[in-house]
């Protein structure tokens, strides 16, 4: 098999199963199937430790460890599937009955599938595990995280966050000679500082695979600065404003895009961003959606933002440009929609990371360019109000200031916000380096960016 | 199964009929309830347990190992949850976890594993966390003192355990409302899901008490929109049944509720939203159905009543609360108008968040949060309690926990969870068509979706909006969206629903890292405020 590991498989150490243990496993479901047919089998098993403070003390800590298994199972193009946690063979007997049981009850599927072969649809093999992340620590950490608190307790400040890492397998395992398996781990920290009387607010946060990389002295000290530059805010009449973005704002908006809008099938309904309105049927595949200089883009073997480079199915996520220089390259589609409308054996799965292309602009420069605007930390509460248009609402949070004349001037009290991240991306004046964001789910690369006429429409005051 | 049998079925209200509607089944729903003398316990399939099948040996022997290792205070957890969609998953998980107190310091460890080798290990581990959290320090925790409950048993009364429902019966319900609303009219797109929960919980805790209860949950989505209506993200002109949302109920919720019958209106509603009106941005005299109140009640007062989240526990997680000075503000802070009493419960029968003990094993009081207006309580865990020691003490109530803790399984950490809440109704006989019969020119909304900012201080909210021209209903309107404050929203209510118009509605919501998420009931009334903004969501700046 070509490509499956770059490198050894790492020590479990009983956290979470090996690759050897997620096969035994299936062999033994096997033996309990009935009926022929073919069984695949879908295993996320992690060993997670986390920690949380707040009002500047270690409040509580969690060590867990679970396997969670989907067992689906196909007769004669008719599936069924349940799912468990328990290993023991009773559990997992009763799971594979309940399985087959709705097998009876389906239908034959035509768009039933082989599953991706391995020699022939080989994944990606990025690095995703380090043994420092997950080393058996928790005094360490617990010292990290009162190194945390420090800033925002000699400031007289509050802070409160959390702190997890986690070391997991996650394998698709099926009859045909599907099996897959990747092992990662992972490490995340946020913190909020608040001002005890609830006048400012700050935060910082961010995700990783290899622990070395979070710069936990940084974000305490981010947060810590933000939540005492925004006390006190004024209020300032909404309306449209230059907004200079920090990366993570950006990713808040552009998250709902690449969740939502990356579909081809849904696409060609007429649904959505990328669905083009001129011809139904068809999606705005080779046009041009955003500014220039936008490239949306994901790959598994990105060093700074690498993922597990197959989906549930066992569908290897290929590197992709979904946007390349503002004109849109593809739309993500499954193996049977490749099989039915284009004619070919492959899917193109969207695995949720994504990579925004930026610019060399700093923050700096942004609000030394800015006549009057309003310089953003990050969104929250964001809901999408239309589909189509992508228009969405939110308030701003944790840090929110007005520029006046290149300067920032005041903390101001918070927006709520009416506005398209198409729009956005089309009214672009400035991109900065993209960075590393806080998103646990799926990892992304952002850029901070300055734009026009970003539409404000309400006052929020809460802190 | 043909369709016949189906529409037999659907137009059926009693459960004895319903049981045998369908001939053929191996599975047939069996009453739960009415069968005195033995214990209604569900019994689960012990996996891997071989030694001691009582799951409450496994809890205790995790306590006392915790005690062993120098836990001041240890509780062990173990649940077993079923949970169907049916037609869409289905799955069935263990976990096992155990919490410990040292020196002031909380340790967690959970795994899905249930053996005796893996309670001591657990236990150890959590200490050894705890330990590890304290860094030489000490912290004082008061968990104050409840009463013992020495293998305690209890199990939600329902009348139909979902999972001895066969999948087949449950498929047979939706797919008869989909027939039977899709042919009703043409262009009718039907949806229609269920979602059934079954939770054998065992608790043990190194004071001595334990116990096991079974609790069950239950909601169904059945409604209508026309096909060419869809516009994801806003709210489609679509209609779904309001009596389904989750209740700790079995099976009956579905077969009792009259699904078939409602049909029609379904449809008529959905039919006359395709007319809906742009909306007339401005002020309105609004009156809320019991539903859109629920809402409001359960992200404003409920959210911002929370005691972690008014202390800041959560500022980095679900966010913190405008009733952010508990001590200042218990017994004095006008929250509400004076019409307004809130009050919470583990208890109502129905109820989402009801049970015999909390996950402390905490048997849950029924407490006022809002009386008449003023701000009386907080919702607490027994470690919270403490924390609200000098209020208790002032206002001469006693020192105890609310029994608010909970926790979606084992898997996760016990913290403060919304209990069932209920909005009190009024004295008059004031009902939603009276309030709308008193208002010249306003607004209905029958149901809300809100979003708030992280204080529960400023909200917007979407919902299902008509028309009130000259004390009548008129036509519905599209694109308004209801842009308030909290504190105003609550002390501008002019008129509540009466005696008899409460209705319990079940709602989610999460919080912690790692986050967690809950349900809990909430009864509440229609209501009449005056003047509120309705804003035009989609309007740009």
């Amino acid at each position: 098999m070509i490509g499956l590991t770059a490198y050894a498989d790492p020590d479990t150490d009983g956290r979470f199963l090996s690759r050897a243990q997620c096969q035994a496993l299936v062999d033994r479901i096997v033996t309990m199937t009935t009926g022929g047919g073919k069984t695949r089998v879908w295993i996320d098993s992690s060993w997670t430790d986390n920690l949380r403070w707040a009002r500047n003390e270690i409040a509580t800590g969690g060590d867990t460890r679970q396997s969670n298994l989907e067992i689906l199972r196909t007769i004669r193009g008719a599936s069924g599937n349940a799912a468990t946690n328990a290993l023991t063979d009773q559990m997992l007997s009763a799971c594979v009955a309940r399985a087959e049981h709705l097998v009876l009850l389906g239908q034959e599927n035509p768009d039933n599938y082989p599953d991706p072969r391995p020699e022939i649809h080989p994944t990606a093999t990025p690095s995703l595990w380090f043994d420092r992340t997950v080393t058996d620590d928790e005094p360490g950490r617990a010292a990290l995280i009162d190194r945390m608190i420090e800033p925002a307790a000699a400031a007289g400040v509050l802070s409160a966050g959390y702190f997890q890492v986690a070391a997991s397998g996650r394998a698709v395992i099926a009859t045909d000679g599907l099996l897959r398996y990747y092992p990662y781990t992972t490490v995340q920290c946020s913190l909020t500082v608040r001002d005890p009387k609830g006048r400012g607010s700050g935060w910082a946060g961010v995700d990783w695979n290899d622990v070395v990389r979070i710069d936990a002295a940084r974000l305490a000290q981010a947060a810590l600065d933000k939540c005492l530059r925004s006390r006190n805010p004024v209020a300032v009449e909404p309306g449209r404003f230059t907004a200079v973005l920090e990366p993570q704002a950006v990713c808040d908006l552009v998250s709902v895009i690449v969740d939502r809008a990356l579909e081809r099938y849904v696409a060609e309904q007429g649904l959505g961003p990328f669905a083009d309105p001129m011809r139904p049927g068809y999606s705005r595949i080779g046009q041009r959606v955003v500014d220039p200089r936008i490239t949306l883009s994901a790959d598994p073997m990105d060093p700074d933002c690498g993922f597990v480079p197959f989906d549930g199915a066992g569908e290897p996520y290929l590197p992709i440009n979904w946007i390349d220089n503002g004109v849109l390259r593809a739309l993500s589609y499954d193996r049977s929609y490749g099989l039915r409308q284009l004619s070919i054996d492959a899917a193109l799965p969207n695995s949720g990371a994504f990579r925004l292309s930026g610019g060399t602009s700093t923050l700096d420069e942004m609000i030394a360019a800015t006549t009057r605007g309003v310089l953003v930390t990050r969104f929250n509460n964001i809901r999408l109000l239309d589909f189509n248009s992508m228009l969405m609402n939110g308030n701003t949070r944790d840090g929110f200031w007005l520029i006046e004349r290149g300067k920032i001037t005041k903390a101001i009290k918070n927006f709520r916000f009416t506005e398209s991240p198409m729009f956005m991306l089309n009214n672009l004046e400035m991109l900065g380096m993209p960075q590393r964001v806080f998103r646990p789910d799926a990892p992304a690369v952002v850029p901070p960016l300055m734009a026009r006429d970003f539409s404000f429409t309400g006052l929020v005051d809460a802190v | 199964m043909t369709l016949l049998t189906r529409r037999h079925f659907l137009h059926t209200t009693s459960l004895a009929v319903a049981a045998t509607a369908i001939p053929g089944r191996s599975a047939r729903a069996t009453p739960m309830v009415g069968a005195p003398g033995t214990p209604m316990v569900y019994v689960p399939p012990v996996a891997g347990v071989s030694v001691q099948p009582d799951l409450r040996l496994l809890a205790e022997r995790a306590a006392e190992a915790a005690r062993h290792a120098g836990a001041a205070y240890a509780d062990a957890r173990l649940t077993l949850t079923r949970q169907q969609s049916p037609g869409q998953s289905d799955s069935e998980a263990c976990a096992f976890g155990v919490r410990v107190l040292v020196d002031g310091y909380w340790g967690f460890l959970a795994s899905a594993v249930w053996t005796p080798d893996e309670a001591v290990r657990l236990a150890r581990g959590a200490v050894a966390q705890a330990n590890a959290h304290r860094r030489g320090k000490s912290r004082p925790v008061d968990l104050g003192a409840i009463s013992i409950v020495h293998r305690g048993e209890w199990v939600m009364p329902v009348k139909y355990d979902p999972f001895d429902v066969s999948i087949e019966e449950k498929l047979d319900v939706i797919n008869a409302f989909s027939d039977l609303a899709s042919t009703a009219r043409v262009g009718i797109l039907p949806q229609a899901g269920m979602n059934f929960m079954r939770q054998y919980r065992v608790f043990a805790s190194s004071e001595g008490s334990s116990w096991a209860q079974t609790t069950y949950r239950s909601s169904a989505q059945f409604g209508v929109r026309y096909r060419d209506e869809y516009h994801a993200g806003l709210p489609a002109a679509g209609f779904a049944l309001d009596f389904l949302s989750p209740a700790g109920c079995g099976w009956e919720l579905v077969i009792a509720s009259g699904i078939a019958a409602a049909i029609p209106q379904l449809i008529d509603e959905a039919e006359q939203a395709r007319h809906r009106v742009p909306v007339d941005v401005g002020r309105y005299d609004i009156v809320f159905g019991a539903e859109a109140m629920a809402t409001l009640v359960d992200q404003t007062l409920g959210a911002a009543t929370e005691l972690d989240r008014a202390l800041g526990y959560e500022a980095n997680a679900s966010g913190t609360s405008y009733l952010d000075d508990p001590l200042a503000m218990l017994g004095t802070e006008r929250v509400t108008s004076p019409r307004i009493s809130l009050s919470a419960n583990r208890s109502v029968v129905g109820g989402a968040a009801t049970v015999r003990w909390d996950d402390e094993g905490v048997v849950p009081d029924e407490f006022p949060i809002i009386a008449n207006g003023v701000l009386v309580d907080y919702q607490t865990t027994r470690e919270q309690a403490a924390w609200l020691a000098p209020y208790y003490q002032k206002a001469g109530h006693p020192l105890r926990s609310h029994g608010c803790a909970a926790a979606g399984s084992a898997l996760d950490l016990t913290m403060q969870h919304s209990p069932n809440l209920a909005l009190h109704p009024g004295s008059e006989p004031v009902t939603f068509e009276s309030l709308v019969a008193g208002t010249e020119k306003g607004i209905a909304i029958y149901d809300i979706n809100v979003g708030m900012d992280q204080q529960q201080l400023n909200g917007l909210g979407w919902g299902t909006m008509r028309e009130i021209v000259h004390g009548k209903l008129g036509r519905y309107i599209r694109g308004g969206a209801l842009a308030f404050r909290t504190p105003e929203l609550w002390k501008n209510v002019v008129a509540l629903g009466g005696p008899g118009t409460e209705r319990l509605f079940g709602l989610s919501r999460g919080k912690g890292q790692p986050s967690q998420g809950t349900t809990h009931s909430v009864s509440a009334v229609p209501a009449k405020i005056p003047q509120l903004g309705i804003i035009d969501a989609t309007r740009k700046a």
